[in-house]
């Protein structure tokens, strides 16, 4: 995946439609938007990273879960399988950035009373002491057999390109060839397979370019 | 899944953008929301707002059915006792309470929704009973309101937007256009294509928003001052650059107009008509004669009295706003000012044009777009047509590139049409009376319609007039309200003014999802529709339509049964409501027979008196009406939309248009002394008409006149792209991400923050000038100019109804009284950007 932050504009569409597609409960949330401000006033700015799990080449949460629940699949996407976890969480610190969830025993609905009809029709059965993470929307979700992530599918500015990176021909590979994306963190030699363009001032803005 | 499965197709209403949508249910349960990617108005975009309307949809706090008030008082806080009742017991009080109405004066009756697909149905209701007192809620707070007029008058729209296929240099102003995704999707993902492809993007705000963060610049201005920056750039490209486009001004504006001292223009002795100088002969000539170059500027003299073209009087009026005499007042350095006048005259290409479709336009690639910030102030009007001449000395309305009408300037069914003076009337059924106005006269509604003759949704002293209608003239008190979908307690600037009006209602009635902070007030409550479950025509089929691509029509239909108990009559909205009222009360004939002149319906689908017609049967006729036999309303219901292509006209109409468009409005000076008139007569000596200018001027707010340097902040409020007004403020999802990104925190420069000893996080208490206090967390943040603090609003709720929203944020409005010193008389804006002071809390 590639996600271009130069058009993110932090709207959070693709929380909402993650959160929409797989009815996570409360305090779950696979992907979410980080803000952070460059700059000193007045020539500052806010910069969104929208942010999930990279499916990393070498995940260290994999490595680090004493059940061998984590594992890569043949197609690089990396699923935690929730029979195996027991929640030690050991995961979760192991990971980079922050993408396994972990839902404790006092998980309410969103309405703390009965769940909702959508919710009792659609939602998957969560297990609480277990860990949750983005599975690039792998498994069947509210939207039913689709087979672009729902945070690509809502994003009202296309940030997101998803792809086979292993076909140099797939539009994620050409966008990589042009050398703008970037892996976060590469010094902690996860090897990610979700690359960021960055925004603006992290490269060239359109002023600088005048 | 092989759950038994349907998807439908229809329209979101989370907030007034009605995006294309296709609902997927399963065993009759909606599950999942997506956009419509063949929806032309929206094209599958979609926002989160639209996605999490499933909870809303599902809310365990919605009105299940019929309840009466049991406790007389009234008040913020104050317990209603709800008590529940049978639709039955519902309507014959309030059929009764409107039968006596009726009879004793029906004006007595109010009635307020702010919704944009029934509000002309609404409107019938009201006509009908034969109340004129028809409210849009409490909009005013937070709406662009001030464009509207200046829109009307320039693109005879009722909005306009830029147009980003062909435009380079976007100036943005008090508005976060393609930052937050409400109300136009889909220009936020126009806007970031065209700044891949190189567009400058500006934005001048008080704030670094969201979209400001995605800008070449962002210009931080002090608040209410925005005005005075269009003088001055004005003032760099007229005077300074010369650079403005003589033929359009000469062609398709006012420019060569003659004015004589008196601010009106010269007029020929027998026909009337305006004048204009012909150079070529030295003599003065009607604005319609054939005349090649009329002068634009320089001094000339007709039957002894002196007299200059108008664009000359604009020229020499912004003449004292220097750059560096603006500076002072916005605090944006003088060099930007006149750079960004630089940029805007060389980026405007005057002269050039473009072969679209094998015709050949001119292209003018400068837009700029302007909402609340420019609308919250006391130059609200005169703001916004300062900034709309910086496009029209370059030429750059309705014209590739630049800015267009949005509800369009031209359909099939006509354009617009030109006054005697050869400006232009927009055409019939868009909405702003601003040109040529109204009368001014002794007001007989309670938005005081009379006292601003020029003004388009002027209810901002509703919550005055409601409560005192004999101090304003008008002869009778209100006895009822009927209010929907508008939250006029929370998006009133001052909520306190606006409860106050509400206690002196005798009788309520709100049609509502959720009991908020308005229904509170109410005598019977009834539950609403949300758009899951209900028929409409979507106001797209009136005033959305995009500049470019198609025209479109389409329908909101149920997606699901209403989750509330069913009324025993046949009900697909809640003005079926109206409808079994209007039969109750005895006014049917009446109501069917405007409903046939409101919607042009047309033979055999008129409808005819006596018969009970519901909003379905409604909705069938307006469809055969306008589309034919064949696009009835099973047709909508089947394919949602109808689309029709636009020609070369309707998407850049100006160069194929006649009637011409005022840079100098000279009916403002005549609506001003009628206005100064009638309040006088009205012993309302303290009504204000110095806005009412034929050019656009500045002068300082409230805000900018206190001394009193303990007050050293100005506060301002701004809407967040998570949340529409209070419509989403219940939604848990939506409050769950507003509360991890700290959407409701408010925002203060770290350095203005450091010198005053407040911290992140830390609480603080805010008070106006005006002694009004409020308290909140506070964001420390370099986004935001240092004089000021900003408060994401309209949050700080307390219904118990709507428990999720309950206590998040801060009630911005508590901070500023309804006061008319605060008004701006044109436009009816109220200003909101107050000084204030700040302290820690514990």
């Amino acid at each position: 995946m590639i996600v271009d932050k130069g058009r993110c504009i932090g709207c959070d569409t693709c929380t909402i439609a993650c959160k929409s597609e797989h009815l996570t409960p409360p305090s779950i949330s696979l992907i979410r938007i980080e803000e952070v401000e460059s700059g000193n006033y007045p020539k500052v700015k806010k910069i969104f990273t929208p942010m999930l799990c990279m499916h990393c080449n070498n995940p260290p949460c994999i490595d680090a879960c004493p059940e061998t629940a984590l594992s890569k699949r043949d197609d690089g996407i990396v699923v935690v399988s929730d029979t195996k976890c027991n929640g030690t969480m050991a995961c979760i610190p192991a990971c980079p950035y922050d993408a396994l969830h972990f839902l404790y025993e006092d998980a309410k609905n969103y309405y703390d009373g009965q769940p909702t009809p959508l919710e009792l029709e659609a939602s998957p059965n969560y297990l609480k002491g277990k860990v949750y993470k983005c599975d690039f929307c792998a498994s069947e979700g509210t939207s039913g057999k689709v087979l672009d992530p729902a945070c690509l599918r809502s994003c009202p500015v296309s940030v997101f390109q998803f792809g086979d990176l292993e076909d140099p021909k797939s539009k994620v590979s050409l966008t990589l060839k042009q050398g703008k994306a970037k892996q976060m963190l590469p010094e902690q030699g996860a090897d990610p397979v979700v690359f960021y363009i960055p925004d603006g001032d992290e490269g060239i803005s359109n002023q600088e370019k005048e | 899944m092989s759950k038994n499965e349907v998807i439908v197709r229809t329209n979101c209403d989370m907030c007034w953008n009605n995006c294309g949508l296709l609902v997927r249910k399963l065993n009759d349960v909606v599950v999942n929301i997506a956009g419509d990617p063949d929806n032309p108005h929206t094209k599958g975009l979609i926002c989160a707002k639209g996605l999490a309307a499933p909870m809303n949809l599902y809310s365990p706090h919605r009105v299940k059915t019929p309840l009466k008030r049991t406790n007389p008082e009234k008040g913020i806080d104050v317990d209603p006792k709800w008590q529940e009742i049978d639709w039955e017991e519902a309507m014959s009080k309030i059929s009764g309470v409107l039968s006596r109405i009726r009879k004793e004066d029906p004006r007595k009756l109010v009635l307020q929704t702010f919704d944009g697909g029934s509000r002309h149905l609404w409107e019938t209701f009201a006509s009908a009973f034969g109340s004129p007192n028809m409210m849009a809620g409490g909009g005013v707070a937070i709406c662009g309101n001030n464009r509207h007029g200046i829109v009307s008058m320039v693109h005879g729209s009722f909005r306009s937007r830029a147009d980003l296929e062909y435009c380079n240099y976007y100036l943005l102003v008090g508005t976060q256009i393609g930052g937050a995704v409400e109300t136009k999707v889909g220009i936020a993902d126009e806007l970031a294509n065209a700044r891949q492809r190189g567009l400058k993007l500006v934005v001048v705000d008080p704030r670094c928003s969201n979209i400001a963060s995605k800008a070449d610049e962002w210009v931080p201005i002090r608040p209410g001052t925005d005005g005075m920056l269009a003088l001055s750039m004005l003032n760099v490209l007229l005077n300074d650059l010369r650079i403005f486009d003589a033929e359009f001004l000469s062609k398709h504006t006012n420019a060569p107009y003659l004015i004589g001292d008196d601010g009106h223009y010269i007029r020929d002795p027998t026909t009337s008509k305006p004048l204009m100088w012909d150079n070529l002969d030295g003599v003065q000539k009607p604005f319609d004669s054939l005349i090649e170059n009329p002068d634009l500027e320089g001094e000339f003299e007709i039957d002894g009295k002196k007299c200059k073209p108008a664009f000359q009087l604009l020229k020499d009026h912004v003449k004292y706003c220097t750059p560096e005499y603006a500076s002072q007042i916005t605090s944006i350095p003088a060099e930007t000012i006149r750079r960004l006048a630089t940029e805007w005259g060389s980026r405007a290409k005057v002269g050039s044009t473009i072969m679209i479709d094998g015709v050949e336009l001119p292209h003018r690639p400068v837009a700029l777009g302007l909402h609340k910030g420019t609308n919250a102030q006391l130059n609200s009007q005169s703001t916004a047509i300062a900034f709309y001449l910086l496009l029209e000395v370059v030429g750059a309305i309705d014209v590739p590139g630049g800015v267009g009408g949005v509800s369009p300037t031209i359909t099939p069914e006509g354009g617009p049409s030109a006054s005697p003076d050869g400006l232009l009337i927009p055409a019939p059924g868009r909405t702003n009376p601003i040109y040529p106005g109204r009368k001014a006269s002794k007001p007989d509604t309670l938005n005081l319609r009379g006292l601003f003759p020029l003004g388009g949704f002027i209810g901002v002293l509703n919550p005055l007039t409601m409560q005192d209608p004999g101090k304003f003239g008008i002869p009778y008190k209100v006895e009822a309200l009927i209010q929907t979908r508008t939250n006029y307690v929370m998006t009133t600037p001052d909520p306190h003014t606006a409860a106050e009006s509400l206690k002196k209602i005798p009788f309520m009635v709100s049609i509502t999802n959720e009991i908020n902070e308005t229904s509170e007030f109410a005598d019977i409550i009834l539950p609403d529709f949300t758009f899951l479950e209900w028929m409409v025509f979507s106001p797209t089929d009136r005033d959305m339509s995009p500049g470019r691509g198609s025209f479109y029509y389409s329908l909101s239909q149920p997606v699901v049964e209403p989750q509330f108990k069913k009324p025993p009559f046949k009900a697909s909205h809640a003005v079926d409501y109206l409808i079994e009222i209007a039969q109750r009360v005895g006014f049917l004939d009446e109501f069917n027979s405007m409903i046939n002149v409101s919607f042009h319906l047309k033979e055999p689908y008129l409808l005819k008196p006596s018969i009970r017609y519901g909003v379905e049967e409604i909705s069938d006729s307006r469809a055969k009406s306008r589309f034919g036999p064949e696009h009835d309303l099973n047709w909508f219901k089947k394919n949602s939309y109808i689309e029709i292509p636009k020609k070369i006209e309707h998407a850049y109409p100006r160069p194929f248009l006649k009637p011409r468009i005022p840079i100098y409005f000279e009916h403002f000076i005549t609506a001003g002394s009628q206005v100064r008139t009638v309040s006088k007569e009205l012993g309302l000596d303290w009504w204000d008409t110095t806005n009412y200018q034929a050019l656009p001027h500045w002068r300082p707010g409230p805000a900018l006149s206190v001394d009193d340097p303990e007050y050293d902040l100005f506060a301002i409020d701004f809407k967040v792209p998570i949340h529409t007004l209070t419509i989403t403020a219940n939604n848990p999802w939506l409050v769950e991400v507003a509360e991890s990104s700290r959407t409701y925190d408010i925002w203060i420069n770290k350095r203005t923050a450091q010198k005053k000893g407040i911290g992140d996080h830390d609480m603080i208490e805010i008070e106006s000038k005006e002694g009004r206090k409020v308290t909140g967390r506070v964001k420390l943040t370099d986004c935001i100019h240092p004089e000021v603090i900003g408060i994401p609003s309209p949050f700080g709720q307390w219904a118990k109804g709507r428990p999720i929203a309950k206590g998040k944020g801060t009630c911005f409005g508590n901070l500023v009284p309804l006061t008319t010193s605060r008004i701006d008389f044109v436009d009816a804006a109220f200003d909101v950007q107050p000084k204030v002071k700040i302290m820690r809390v514990k």
